[in-house]
């Protein structure tokens, strides 16, 4: 939010610049990360490029025309907590479908992701092929809520790396792996 | 009656797979194109109709109608394809090889793998990405609050929440109406105009109020339903003579006409000629799929069903056995054209399956008659030359009432394509079904439904996979005070004792079978609870009008409108969780035994550690402990009180509908699948390691043949009463008239004990070995699983092993052979 902010009082153009330069410094970051050990900050700065991605990329917003939605992103071991609040996003001028990230647990989201800890929350992140499913069935995740939004939010969320351009990102997959 | 088997099975012993080429060309170029087929996602039916129901969201119209409407609309609209040289109208999906995506199921599942599913390790499935962005922008948004899911979360979220824990039970209402047998002689002899007609008239003697005004509903989407269905095989009719103008080649001319005569007669009307009753039975297949998911959809009894077309025909010689089996062979791969839309993960559980929908052959007649016909023998040969994975071919015996040369037959078919058909035993299947009220007459009229359940057709809405018990849960609560593996530290409906407060095995069986209650309990609470939400949201008028009962009761399959309303209920795990049993009355609670004897805390702490540092009472438990499947008393003992147990628990509860609950032992894939997610076993068994399939004792026990059989065989069929499956695997032999004798004889005996159901694999550990490391050296392997048959090289690896890990007979000897 304070990256939003920080655009008020710009024109519509300068304001699609520098989104399109804080996700450029938003894809290193992610390179940089998966190619890291820690990934402590992973979900989130993906979550980061996704609610900026919204903003400037049409047809990537498109998938969340007119849609409202709290996910929250945890751990058992409560050492994540994100939430992901998709609604209208003010840009001063104009609205817009998007999506704000916080790190902090929002009440009554619509759909609760649970994973076990950090690792397999990583795991997920970084299978290559994401499958709420078989998180489940491994016990590495638990969902409480609307499983079809979750669904939906994995599809955006396995959209992103494309987007950003991050075309090794298999790549870096298998250093993980 | 009957005079013709001689004449007949003489003609079709001039058929065999070496000569398919020459003398059934055209099945052996359909057989080419059947396995060269690569499954496809088809979106025509969600798209249809999601756009129905957003148009009459706010109408006002009752649900039933909208439904119905929605299935009429896809049907009359739809566009009709011939994949292929098939002398039959219709086609399940618009692909050769079609995945039907139904959203108001489990069809959101694929939503994260539309940009993946194509290219996925797994059994992919192509989709295009026109495909994908419609379902992604058109279809899934309406169904994200609507899928049966999501309405169940709404009244019962924390058994939902328990459902989607995937190793405590499953309910499959979340994915399907099906698995039952629609009564397609109804059409067969009224057409569906009569069927319509009914309909009408039951409507002009409504009155409009109260239970008439639900009756005028059901009417009324039962009208519509059958103009769909109506429609669509005037389009195929249409089209057919669309492509017969256009085409130049005289064979492919002559069928598109034929198809387009036929299809312009029947489902419409009754049925005259084999090859219309043929095709009018698989239009109004079509048909149910365009209404319900296609998951074991059953055509039925097959022989009887199409015999008297079959005969009249041949007898008066308008049709000869070349073109019966050409017929028949179409219908094969007609059934074969669809296959689940499963995500990745579910192949890792399911993987593998067709859409399963049996075929049943043999037994006796409503009479208690030999009902073997030359159309069963013709079905036979039809399975012998096509070794395909759909339809999951069952034969019936009746040892007392069907002759010798029938069960020999069966055998070397058996024997010659190494999988199917799958054996059933009429006496204990008919026994076990009068005992669930079914009359005799109904009960002799069975038809196996999906991988081995029961059921008579057209009068039983068997819902037969309702719910899978996971019996390796059970026995962990039962260890573990109540707690589960995935609900945290607090026993999940009771705390019934931890280990030390046991100080005798009865005390530590009423634990378990306290849990088996709660389970039981909590399953069925929610199965009935989607039953409602089906009752709700999913009327299904179409499928209900190939039913006895719905049309005089003017009341819905899914609102109890059938004769018969009952609901399966299968496990996972039994010969495993039986083992463990044992081997905790034998190990903790066995005074006599001198060998090893420890507390049942120490053995919890052995099997949560998966036996690391304890190998010693590895093997011990893998070795010496009794196992089922063998005569040890404490196995036989312990077996029995467990069937007793299941059947005991389910029969205390009713479904939504007012039917029973009919206990079964398959698995499909399951037992591999949650075995390859499951920790270890006081049985010795390790973490992540299939359980055994079915019925079947675990493997690799170095027990003869006839110990094995003889232990399944003394199960209680009454309390068995949605079947098993048990899976035998033996060394390939010749196909020699002694050897089918020795196998039939076998089988019979199995049968004579009690067995109700058999199936089996002809190969040995070193093929499918061979298929595992080279799968481009088998590349349509056909198996039976747990209770239907899959191309070898589609399962998942887990499941793979454990068919390879089977235990194997000589047929012979019936000695044990080691892996």
């Amino acid at each position: 939010m304070e990256f939003l902010k920080s655009l008020e009082g710009h024109s519509k153009e300068l304001q699609q610049t520098l989104i399109k330069n804080k996700l450029k410094a938003l894809k290193t970051d992610i390179e940089n990360e998966v190619a890291g050990e820690a990934l402590d900050k992973l979900l989130f700065l993906l979550l980061k490029a996704m609610g900026l991605l919204f903003l400037v990329n049409r047809e990537y917003r498109k998938n969340i025309k007119d849609f409202t939605a709290t996910y929250v992103i945890c751990s058992r071991d409560k050492k994540i907590d994100v939430s992901a609040i998709f609604k209208k996003i003010d840009l001063v001028v104009t609205q817009k479908d998007g999506m704000e990230v916080k790190d902090v647990i929002v009440e009554n989201p619509t759909t609760t992701v649970t994973f076990k800890d950090g690792k397999a929350m990583t795991k997920f992140l970084l299978s290559g092929n994401p499958d709420v499913i078989a998180g489940m069935l491994d016990n590495q995740l638990s969902v409480s809520g609307n499983l079809n939004y979750l669904f939906k939010f994995v599809y955006l969320l396995w959209l992103i790396p494309e987007l950003l351009g991050i075309n090794d990102f298999k790549e870096l997959l298998g250093h993980q792996a | 009656m009957y005079d013709k088997i001689d004449e007949i099975r003489d003609t079709l012993q001039g058929y065999t797979s070496g000569n398919m080429k020459e003398r059934l060309p055209l099945l052996d170029t359909l057989m080419e194109r059947h396995h060269g087929a690569k499954a496809a996602v088809d979106i025509e039916r969600a798209r249809y109709m999601t756009a129905h129901l957003k148009e009459t969201e706010d109408q006002n119209i009752p649900m039933a109608v909208r439904r119905a409407q929605a299935v009429g609309s896809y049907l009359s609209n739809r566009k009709i394809y011939f994949h292929d040289a098939n002398m039959l109208g219709g086609a399940t999906t618009g692909k050769a090889l079609g995945a039907p995506l139904y959203p108001e199921f489990f069809g959101l599942s694929i939503w994260p793998e539309l940009g993946n599913i194509s290219t996925r390790k797994e059994n992919p499935q192509f989709l295009d990405k026109k495909d994908a962005d419609i379902l992604n922008f058109e279809v899934f948004p309406y169904w994200m609050e609507k899928s049966m899911s999501e309405e169940v979360r709404k009244v019962d979220p924390h058994r939902q929440a328990l459902l989607e824990k995937m190793i405590i039970y499953t309910v499959s209402k979340a994915a399907t109406i099906s698995h039952t047998t629609p009564c397609y002689e109804l059409v067969l002899q009224k057409g569906i105009n009569g069927i319509l007609e009914e309909a009408t008239q039951k409507l002009a003697e409504m009155g409009g109020d109260g239970e008439d005004g639900e009756k005028t509903v059901f009417y009324h989407s039962v009208r519509i339903a059958m103009e769909g269905i109506l429609d669509y095989a005037a389009n195929i009719a249409r089209e057919a003579t669309r492509k017969a103008e256009g085409e130049a080649d005289p064979d492919r001319k002559k069928n598109f006409q034929r198809i387009a005569d036929i299809c312009e007669r029947v489902p419409a009307n009754p049925a005259e000629t084999f090859h219309e009753a043929v095709n009018s039975l698989w239009i109004c297949q079509v048909a149910v799929f365009a209404e319900n998911s296609n998951m074991a959809i059953n055509p039925g009894r097959l022989d009887q069903i199409l015999y008297p077309y079959f005969i009249r025909e041949y007898e008066s010689g308008a049709l000869s056995i070349e073109d019966a089996l050409n017929i028949s062979g179409c219908l094969w791969f007609k059934i074969a054209d669809n296959v689940n839309l499963v995500p990745e993960a579910a192949e890792k559980l399911f993987g593998g399956a067709g859409a399963v929908p049996a075929v049943t052959l043999g037994g006796v007649d409503r009479n208690g008659k030999d009902a073997v016909n030359e159309l069963t023998y013709l079905l036979l040969k039809i399975t012998e030359l096509l070794p395909i994975r759909d339809p999951n071919v069952n034969a019936r015996f009746h040892p007392e009432e069907n002759p010798v040369e029938y069960r020999n037959e069966v055998s070397r078919v058996i024997l010659t394509n190494k999988a199917i058909p799958a054996f059933f035993n009429d006496v204990e299947n008919i026994k076990t079904l009068v005992n669930q009220g079914e009359t005799l007459a109904h009960a002799r009229d069975y038809a196996v439904i999906g991988c081995v359940e029961l059921g008579s057709p057209g009068r039983d809405y068997s819902a037969s996979s309702s719910i899978f018990m996971m019996m390796y849960t059970i026995l962990y609560m039962a260890l573990h005070n109540g707690r589960t593996p995935v609900t945290g530290e607090a026993p999940l409906w009771k705390a019934t004792g931890d280990p030390d407060d046991f100080t005798n095995f009865e005390q530590f069986w009423g634990a378990y079978a306290e849990q088996t209650r709660l389970m039981a309990e909590n399953a069925v609470a929610l199965n009935n609870t989607y039953g409602e939400k089906h009752q709700e949201f999913l009327p299904t008028p179409l499928l209900s009008a190939l039913f006895k009962g719905p049309m005089d009761k003017g009341k819905d399959l899914i609102c109890g409108g059938a004769v018969y309303n009952s609901s399966g209920v299968t496990h996972i795990g039994f010969p495993d969780v039986c083992d463990s049993l044992c081997a905790i009355k034998d190990l903790c609670f066995n005074a006599d035994n001198t060998e090893m004897r420890l507390s049942l805390a120490e053995l919890v702490r052995g099997v949560d550690n998966n036996f690391k540092g304890v190998e010693l009472l590895e093997a011990y438990l893998k070795n010496k402990a009794p196992k089922y499947g063998s005569d040890h008393p404490v196995a036989v003992d312990i077996s029995r009180r467990l069937i007793a147990l299941g059947y005991k628990v389910f029969n205390e509860q009713k479904n939504y509908r007012g039917g029973n609950y009919r206990v079964a032992y398959w698995t499909m894939t399951n037992h591999a699948g949650y075995g390859s997610v499951t920790g270890a076993l006081p049985s010795g068994r390790r973490a992540n390691v299939p359980f055994s399939s079915g019925i079947t004792p675990v493997s690799q026990i170095d027990t003869p043949l006839t110990t094995s059989l003889d232990a399944v065989a003394a199960l209680n069929s009454e309390q068995t009463p949605g079947a098993y499956a048990l899976n035998m695997k033996y060394s390939p032999v010749a196909c020699s008239p002694e050897n089918a004798d020795r196998f039939g004889s076998i089988v019979q005996t199995y049968m004579n004990n009690g067995g109700q159901q058999i199936q089996f694999n002809i190969q040995d550990y070193e093929t499918l070995k061979a298929a595992r490391d080279n799968p481009d050296s088998h590349p349509h392997l056909l198996v039976r699983v747990s209770g239907y048959s899959a191309y070898f090289n589609t399962l998942n690896d887990a499941m793979k092993d454990e068919l390879i890990m089977r235990s194997q007979y000589n047929l012979s000897s019936g000695e044990f052979v080691p892996l």
